[in-house]
């Protein structure tokens, strides 16, 4: 009895340490780093260009960008066969004086799997940022069975701005079995030197969420950004410290083939409910933009099958107007499944970058600047 | 050194099954030790580039530290504690389990609108929860409270491959493991129901008045 009772106080003493150094403060609410107004000071600039393919590769999707020092971007995408064949691989290319240089293998699923002591069949979607220490991050799913729903998360970093990466580690992100989030658009950066990553589940149901990185690119809050099903692949634009809108696609077209949003007002913490815009979405992820106070530009797809895609700008997030038409199939009964998508944009000071996927054959890059869109827009 | 942790656990995991099977065979406690060391070399050795364990922990990810606890202490009774003196499992262990775990997994599967996993990341209140999870276990289960408590300290210490305390104190295994014991209950009950029939005592109707 005596020894119970002496076990029992030696639990209750261990339990109270333990539970104490298991104790966190609570998390400051996120607030968002606001990039500097786009200015349009220089003459109209327009420039576009296709990134082709790897050589062998039959098709390449998926793109995600990323600006670098020097006016040089950083491009990864997925390449093979087809979208979800087991010769899949990440890919990388990079801009340079101008020009996009030869892809280079970034790495497959094998070398993830023995990477991370995990069965790894195929990789997908992938997603750059650059931290406030200059340290790029790569977010990127990969499957070890089944389809892309059970889908998990890898990250890779690189100090030397792509040049080399260090191996990939598996982030854990969910209580069943670790499946089922996905990403597809870029993070955005917070004044604490962390980040906030859009990311998504859609096993069992489809809702966006946000991952919470601190400024050593450790996840530390998960947000799911609404209760209803239906809408992922949010891209982020902050508006202010606190405020973001999130633009989602919209995977219950039937109902409405409108784009979806939901807003912010506590860094992310919590959402409204998923409300409709007046832009066409039929199942296809948009990219957008703050470029200053008063000026967002969007890159989206009004049609099913992606054979257009459109440039839409809006004074305040929620009422958009088309500008221009970057790109749509020809009347050519030859490409009948030529598709457009998964647009990306990254801002640079005055530049404006966006590349998309073009007929699955490379990504489609433009350049313009303010003045060049301030002139669409008068047009 | 986590991920051999992991992957050590999946391979005691894999190594179930063999050993059960050698002790319903009636092995000795020597034998025993030689299948689980024998099945553990098996999972863990990278035949293909892959391992056994490799394959497997491409579906179920990690298990937690308490499964893993709870493990090293199933195998520790089998190879050394005779039968006779085994401790059972207590009838409201598997209801406990169930009634944290159903609601987590309802919410990570969106069939709850609230973010149950997301209070890991920040787990003040969890941390209460666990202080009277842990005081009840060690009432009724001291093996279960230990665990616990070996995966809170494993979280405090950061030897959690997750920041999240979700992953180090519960995982889909333990909901199986659940869901057994709550089915055996129910079952036992069921049997207990059908097989019981009233009794008929002849009764003096005479005495009675």
């Amino acid at each position: 009895m005596l020894s119970f009772r002496r076990g029992t106080i030696l639990f209750m003493l261990a339990s109270v340490l333990a539970l104490g150094a298991a104790w966190r403060p609570m998390r400051a609410e996120p607030r968002f780093l606001l990039k500097s107004d786009s200015q349009s000071a220089s003459p109209a600039h327009f420039e576009t260009r296709i990134a082709w393919r790897p050589e062998g590769v039959k098709q390449v999707h998926g793109s995600s960008l990323v600006s670098l020092p020097g006016d040089e971007l950083l491009m990864v995408y997925y390449g093979g066969s087809s979208e979800s064949a087991l010769d899949v691989k990440l890919y990388q290319a990079r801009f340079r004086n101008g020009a996009w240089e030869q892809p280079s293998l970034l790495i497959g699923p094998k070398e993830v799997g023995k990477a991370t002591h995990r069965y790894t069949r195929r990789v997908g979607n992938s997603s750059l940022y650059r931290d406030a220490q200059g340290r790029l991050h790569l977010f990127f799913v990969s499957v070890g069975y089944f389809g892309w729903s059970c889908s998990s998360l890898n990250q890779m970093t690189s100090t030397d701005d792509g040049k080399t990466w260090s191996s990939p580690c598996r982030l854990i992100t969910s209580p069943l079995f670790n499946v089922s989030t996905l990403l597809r658009s870029p993070a955005v950066p917070l004044e604490n030197g962390g980040f906030l990553l859009p990311v998504y589940y859609e096993l069992t149901n489809k809702f966006p969420e946000a991952l919470e990185f601190d400024k050593n690119g450790e996840l530390v809050r998960k947000m799911r950004m609404t209760g209803e099903h239906g809408t992922l692949q949010a891209c982020i634009v902050p508006v202010s410290a606190s405020e973001a809108f999130a633009y989602e696609r919209n995977r219950l077209y039937e109902e409405l083939p409108k784009l979806k949003y939901q807003k912010t007002s506590d860094g992310g913490l919590t959402w409204t409910a998923p409300a409709t815009l007046d832009v066409s979405n039929l199942d296809s992820p948009v990219a957008a933009v703050r470029l200053s106070t008063d000026c967002f530009l969007m890159a989206y797809n009004p049609t099913y099958d992606r054979e257009i895609l459109k440039l839409a700008v809006s004074k305040n997030g929620i009422d958009w107007g088309e500008v221009k038409e970057l790109d749509r199939r020809p009347l050519d009964p030859a490409h009948p499944e030529i598709e457009f998508s998964y647009p990306t944009f990254v801002v640079h000071g005055e530049t404006i970058d966006l590349v998309y996927t073009y007929h699955r054959e490379g990504m489609r890059h433009y350049r313009f600047n303010m003045s060049w869109l301030q002139e669409q827009m008068r047009d | 050194m986590i991920d051999f942790i992991g992957l050590l656990g999946l391979g005691l995991l894999q190594a179930g099954l063999p050993v059960r099977l050698a002790q319903w065979c009636g092995a000795s406690r020597s034998l025993l030790l030689a299948v689980l060391l024998v099945t553990l070399a098996v999972c863990l050795f990278p035949w293909t580039g892959y391992s056994l364990v490799f394959y497997v922990r491409g579906i179920v990810g990690d298990i937690s530290v308490t499964s893993l606890v709870l493990l090293l202490v199933l195998y520790g009774r089998s190879l050394f504690i005779p039968v006779g003196k085994h401790q059972p499992i207590h009838g409201a262990v598997g209801w406990i389990l169930l009634a944290v775990l159903l609601p987590l997994y309802a919410s990570a599967t969106g069939y709850l609108t609230v973010d149950l996993y997301s209070w890991g990341y920040e787990p003040q209140w969890m941390l209460l929860a666990c202080g009277l999870l842990l005081l009840w276990a060690w009432q009724k289960q001291p093996a279960l409270a230990i665990a616990w408590l070996i995966g809170i300290v494993s979280f405090a210490c950061g030897f959690t491959k997750s920041r999240n305390l979700w992953d180090a104190l519960f995982d889909p295994f333990l909901a199986f493991a659940a869901v057994g014991m709550v089915g055996n209950q129910v079952v036992w009950i069921l049997v207990r129901l059908r097989g019981t029939k009233p009794v008929e005592v002849p009764v003096d109707l005479r005495q009675a008045a």
